[in-house]
């Protein structure tokens, strides 16, 4: 990932785990347009004038203006916002500075709002670990242009990386916890449904922060599960009778409540949530269990747990920001949480069935084909980054990858309904034609609408579409990870013929002139 | 004593600079590696490590391995 980094201090020091090209200080007008991303940051170097600073402050945003009309459309425009490293007012009440400042963010928060390739880093949350006159260290400042103090740097690299990360969408799905000593202080099973700690008073108060903090990531659309060795029935007692617990049975997707090995159980609840056991964090107080569950299963996330219940919110802050902060939530996720408790009522009602085309007919499943356009590119990216088990190729795209397809390929979105709710954008094919052939670059469904035969349907509907535009072949490639070995012969199934059959790599290709293709239309309706 | 603070030092060139290479004869002229970034990045983790403030006019004369153990080692003698 090459990045072109806009900047009028010395920052190389902070960006020197990036590969990255340097603007001059203060230089906007050259730029090189073949890197991926850019980033500007900016600071009003310490200047004593007030009018100065905020003359200042008003050209960046024309320099963003210029920068903008001179990088490609579809690459990633990081900007930093504007943070103060040191006050020197003589006036106290003089707040104009502050206000520019302010100003200036609101203009890159606007402009986040508008275009999706652009992404706004908020420089405060990282100085705000830091007193003001830790921000800049005057010596540096001096001898090489640098604003930010070099005491902080790698506190900055670690900051940055989640930052990036959070950007491009890699966070974790589900958080599994334990109950005793966890959720509240004490042990149920000894101590009794009045006897555990929870509640206005130390260490209770701290364990109640804990709970209003996890559901909040709820809110969020982390799925929540519970993973306890207790009787199921003295924890459901507690949840029916203590007031002052916030976390509820209704607010867990699943609950592991029993004496059996939690690695077990862990790996019962992904393949139940049809997650991977990487997208899985993993929160229990004792540490021979943690350890136990990682042997076990090496890929799954176990943080610390805080000796003390004081220490909770930093705990709290720790799993936000490293597993599941997000840099912009979109709708899907929001909604996450009540579409996994939904495909819960639909896998009790399969189990009534034994004709599965009967099971989906009875699903009353609406499917609608959306192309790709500015409000869902977002999600678009998304479903590339994170969809592992149904996905041909795996391949990873960002917001402004997706945009440079869209002048020869094809890209699809499905939405996918059912009488249960709306399960939003859930699958995505990225075509691209090449003289008379189409090629499948990506095709994948989020493992929340699996089961009931919409990948074949939505294959089916693209090669009618090709077939009409006149292309004669389709060549499409099985891509082997660790995950997606469900999908490996799903081109045989649709018959396509194999030419190159590795271990790692499959390809195949279809004649559209010699096949027919037909819409299930007793089964889905499809808009 | 001594050894081991040449040996410090050299790690934290080594580290620094990305250069394994690094030894008690580098200086300015005879090693790539040294460039005003990475030396930035020296003089910082010098700084921290040994608990230690260079000045910016001592930060100048700073081109060898020399110049900087000797400057250390004074540093290190007021205590």
């Amino acid at each position: 990932m090459k990045y072109y980094i806009f900047r009028n201090s010395t920052v190389e020091l902070f960006f020197n785990n990036l590969e990255a090209t340097y603007s001059d200080y203060g230089d906007v007008l050259n730029c090189d347009q073949n890197h991926d991303r850019y980033i500007f940051i900016y600071n009003f170097l310490n200047k004593t004038n007030v009018d100065l600073i905020i003359s200042e402050i008003k050209s960046y945003r024309e320099m963003i203006d210029l920068i903008l009309s001179n990088i490609p459309e579809n690459k990633l425009f990081i900007p930093f916002t504007l943070e103060r490293t040191s006050k020197l007012n003589f006036d106290n009440s003089d707040n104009r500075i502050d206000k520019a400042i302010f100003d200036f963010n609101n203009y890159l928060y606007r402009l986040e709002t508008e275009n999706s390739n652009i992404k706004t880093i908020k420089l405060q949350d990282f100085y705000d670990k830091f007193p003001l006159n830790d921000r800049i260290n005057w010596k540096y400042y001096f001898i090489s242009k640098m604003e930010m103090n070099p005491a902080h740097l790698s506190s900055f690299n670690t900051w940055f990386t989640n930052q990036i990360r959070s950007i491009e969408l890699k966070r974790k799905k589900c958080l599994v916890l334990d109950l005793d000593n966890t959720l509240w202080g004490g042990i149920l099973g000894e101590d009794g449904v009045d006897g555990i700690q929870i509640g206005n008073t130390y260490p209770g108060n701290a364990f109640l922060f804990f709970q209003q903090a996890i559901l909040e990531l709820k809110k969020q659309g982390v799925l929540l599960t519970v993973c306890s060795k207790n009787n199921e029935d003295d924890v459901f007692d507690l949840w029916n009778k203590h007031s002052d617990i916030v976390l509820k049975k209704k607010d867990f997707v699943i609950c592991k409540i029993n004496w059996n090995d939690k690695a077990a159980n862990i790996l019962e609840i992904s393949k139940e949530l049809n997650i991977g056991i990487d997208s899985i964090v993993f929160v229990d107080d004792n540490p021979t269990e943690r350890e136990l569950v990682k042997k076990s299963l090496p890929e799954l996330t176990v943080p610390d747990f805080p000796s003390e219940p004081y220490l909770l919110p930093q705990f709290y802050n720790k799993i936000l920001t490293y597993f599941f902060s997000v840099h912009r939530l979109t709708e899907e996720d929001l909604n996450k949480s009540t579409q996994y408790i939904n495909n819960f009522s639909r896998k009790k009602f399969e189990n009534n069935f034994n004709d599965i085309n009967k099971f989906i007919s009875e699903l009353e499943i609406v499917l609608s084909i959306e192309e790709v356009n500015d409000s869902n590119i977002s999600r678009f990216a998304q479903m590339t980054q994170k969809t592992n088990q149904f996905n041909l190729t795996t391949r990873r795209y960002t917001d402004s990858d997706i945009n440079s397809f869209r002048e020869n390929s094809l890209i699809y979105g499905l939405r996918v309904k059912d009488k249960f709710g709306d399960n939003g954008l859930t699958a995505l094919a990225i075509i691209s034609i090449e003289d008379n052939n189409a090629h499948i670059d990506s095709f994948l469904l989020s493992c929340r609408i699996l089961g009931k035969r919409i990948e074949y349907e939505f294959m089916n509907y693209i090669l009618i579409k090709l077939k009409k535009m006149g292309l004669k072949k389709v060549y499409a490639k099985y891509i082997k990870t660790n995950k997606n070995i469900q999908t490996v012969n799903f081109y045989d199934k649709l018959n396509f013929t194999i030419s190159l059959d590795s271990n790692e790599l499959k390809e195949y290709f279809l004649n559209l002139d010699e096949n027919s293709f037909k819409l299930s239309t007793n089964t889905y309706k499809i808009l | 004593m001594i050894m081991e603070i040449k040996e410090k030092i050299i790690n934290i060139m080594r580290s620094s600079f990305s250069d394994q290479n690094i030894d008690e004869n580098s200086t300015n002229d005879n090693t790539d590696s040294w460039e005003s970034m990475n030396f930035l990045i020296l003089i910082v983790n010098l700084e921290s490590k040994f608990d230690i403030e260079f000045q910016p006019e001592e930060i100048a004369d700073l081109n060898s391995f020399k110049t900087i153990y000797n400057s250390i080692l004074n540093k290190l003698d007021k205590f």
